[in-house]
């Protein structure tokens, strides 16, 4: 059942997948990627957000998929990792928005995982240099994603006006690095499909 | 004998036997193409355009390539057909242009292209709509495609900003239809990626 509290955040997000760029499952769910598995993360640092009179400002979160090569199939297994600064009810509020119970983009995601690992409450470490980010989680993340090249270098080259549920409408495209593995979860990439963009979110 | 100044410009189009979306055209030919080789061909569509006196307005030229890796790692097989309109001059012109050999954005064709199987003249018929794009020869190639709906209904999925040699805007496109039967090839890329956008290119 969705909650009833309003909610909403905006942030950035940043992702990286074991496809080239572009992944082909980012144009749509119905496109194969390139892997017999596609496994890909999602990386969130929310500038601002609230969930009732509760603030969500500044926290950090990961959460990474493995899928079939055919992503609208489901069967998705799925980890989330909450920032251990956020309090006991922050932690609640963001599990529930990552699970979809909180309605939202989320909640159309969410539809797809079948696995879900325990979430872990963890140090999340976070940096956006321009065309560069990165976050990383001690025991188990390394990633970072960095723009491609582009014609005007002041700015970054983009895909715009694609569809997403989580994404803004016009993406950075990067290449991205990552370096993740924990509790049979695994993702080791160089180089492949990698996106940003600045991210509105509400719900439920 | 070195080549005059000249300039072209007009409509191209392309499809490939890539996965929507061609991860070569982001890397700037260093990806794998997603088959591991690469089947294509580019249409070229001059508006307008002039190599020293030779006008070239309204000419259309369509190359055939194949590359067995990576499209920076050359090798390539091509082939080129110049619509049946075209005096002497205009193919000499066009020759040296779409061969890279004229220098300009295209001059990289000059060192990627092995094997050239020569020049053909044939009916071609370019067509555009306001979300697609067309290409004919009789016999020979039958081409179509469409932009890929965008996230705002009324306007396509671009890429902006792009490094790209052709031009920096690109639009996403799926190929509707695409048979080729020529220079001794046999190639479908019906479903496969597309691509379209204009061009503005002066040389050497």
């Amino acid at each position: 059942m969705a909650d009833a509290e309003r909610w909403w955040a905006k942030g950035l997000l940043f992702e990286n997948c074991n496809c080239q760029l572009l992944c082909p499952a980012h144009l749509s769910f119905k496109q194969r990627c390139e892997h017999e598995r596609c496994i890909g993360h999602w990386a969130i640092h929310i500038d601002q957000g609230g969930y009732g009179v509760l603030s969500l400002d500044g926290l950090n979160a990961f959460i990474i998929s493995n899928s079939p090569q055919l992503m609208i199939s489901g069967s998705w297994t799925q980890a989330i990792y909450i920032d251990e600064r956020a309090g006991q009810a922050e932690r609640r509020v963001l599990e529930r928005i990552f699970t979809g119970q909180a309605g939202g983009p989320w909640a159309v995601l969410a539809r797809f995982v079948s696995t879900r690992l325990e979430t872990r409450h963890v140090p999340i470490g976070f940096k956006d240099e321009g065309r560069r980010k990165a976050m990383w989680i001690d025991d188990c993340l390394e990633t970072a994603v960095e723009a491609i090249k582009s014609a005007d270098p002041s700015q970054e080259a983009v895909l715009a006006n694609v569809f997403n549920q989580i994404h803004a409408s016009t993406q950075v495209l990067a290449f991205g690095t990552t370096r993740y593995a924990d509790r049979g979860l695994a993702l080791t990439t160089a180089g492949t499909h990698a996106l940003y963009s600045r991210f509105s979110w509400a719900g439920p | 004998m070195a080549d005059p100044r000249w300039r072209a410009g007009g409509d191209w189009l392309l499809s490939c036997n890539c996965d929507v979306f061609c991860p070569c055209v982001l890397s700037l030919g260093r990806s794998r193409p997603t088959q591991g080789h690469c089947v294509t061909w580019y249409a070229f569509h001059l508006e307008e355009g002039r190599y020293g006196e030779t006008d070239l307005a309204g000419r259309t030229v369509v190359a055939p390539a194949y590359s067995p890796g990576p499209l920076l790692e050359g090798g390539w097989t091509m082939g080129l057909y110049l619509d049946e309109g075209t005096t002497h001059d205009q193919e000499h012109a066009l020759t040296r242009i779409f061969t890279g050999e004229a220098g300009g954005p295209i001059r990289m064709w000059s060192f990627l292209i092995s094997r050239h199987l020569g020049v053909q003249k044939a009916p071609i018929h370019f067509t555009k709509d306001k979300k697609s794009r067309a290409i004919t020869i009789p016999k020979t190639l039958e081409c179509s495609i469409a932009a890929l709906p965008g996230g705002e209904p009324d306007d396509v999925i671009r890429l902006l900003n792009l490094p790209y040699w052709i031009n920096r805007e690109v639009v996403v496109c799926r190929t509707e239809k695409g048979r080729f039967r020529g220079f001794g090839f046999n190639w479908e890329t019906g479903g496969k990626s597309a691509e379209y956008g204009v061009f503005n290119w002066t040389g050497p």
